[in-house]
């Protein structure tokens, strides 16, 4: 059965935690991007859904003003969110995000090479 | 457009005046229950990968935008007490409904134009715009 829930965007969504699939935090929601029923720009009046959770280095911007170009802040997909509660949890792993690409990359070319690098400390029990 | 940009944006009638900044923005969550009766349960196992969890419960879908909420007087956050009926703990929520009155809902179809390459952004409201209720 579907229904509709209500929520606003400052009370329900913005700074929540997004968790991926196996429960692993992500990133909070910075922003939504919304656009149009086929993708296209969101323009007044028109039916418009969230096409996105903008996730970035939204830290920077805020400390020393400006702001990043939407495009080109990393992005989750709203088709892979599947349960919005106290944390927005997502349907995917975050390793197949690209909104995770700086952690991976550092994972895989500066905290791999160091010795022990690779260790998982979970793995041992 | 983000939601960003619509957040605090002055709110200006059809003929230019202003009539408030937009506090919030309002979206119906499409949900779709899941089979069977009980409804959602507990998670119990904390071992267990949360997907299998999150199968077993309401899945959300789109996320339509349904409007805007103005507020006439103040951009600062209003907790959500204007919108629900808590009343506690006293006085926290009569301040914040004192400094929100007046605050309504338009409707996003009653929205005419969103000018977004000036700061502050402006929301035009179209001629006729309705003025709802803000309850969730």
């Amino acid at each position: 059965m579907t229904r509709e829930r209500i929520v606003d965007a400052r009370l329900h969504l913005l700074s929540r935690q997004v968790l991926d699939a196996d429960g692993e935090p992500v990133r909070a929601v910075d922003d939504l991007e919304l656009t149009g029923p086929d993708g296209q720009e969101a323009r007044p009046g028109e039916a418009v859904r969230v096409g996105a959770i903008l996730v970035g280095p939204s830290l920077f911007t805020r400390l020393f003003g400006g702001a990043v170009l939407a495009s080109r802040l990393p992005r989750i997909a709203w088709s892979d969110v599947a349960h919005v509660g106290t944390a927005i949890e997502l349907s995917v792993r975050s390793d197949e995000l690209d909104a995770d690409w700086v952690e991976l990359w550092l994972r895989d070319h500066l905290v791999g090479r160091i010795p022990g690098g690779r260790h998982d400390p979970e793995a041992d029990g | 457009m983000n939601v960003g940009d619509l957040l605090d944006a002055h709110v200006e009638e059809p003929e230019g005046a202003r009539v408030g900044v937009v506090v919030d923005v309002r979206f119906a969550l499409a949900v779709t229950e899941p089979e069977g009766e009980g409804g959602e349960e507990d998670r119990e196992n904390p071992d267990a990968p949360l997907s299998e969890h999150t199968a077993t419960r309401d899945e959300v879908g789109a996320a339509r935008l349904v409007g805007l909420l103005v507020s006439p007087r103040s951009a600062g956050s209003f907790l959500g007490y204007e919108r629900t009926d808590v009343r506690s703990p006293w006085p926290v929520p009569q301040l914040v409904r004192r400094r929100h009155r007046g605050t309504f809902l338009v409707d996003w179809a009653d929205v005419a134009e969103v000018r977004t390459g000036s700061e502050p952004v402006v929301v035009r409201l179209a001629a006729g715009y309705e003025r709802r209720s803000p309850a969730l």
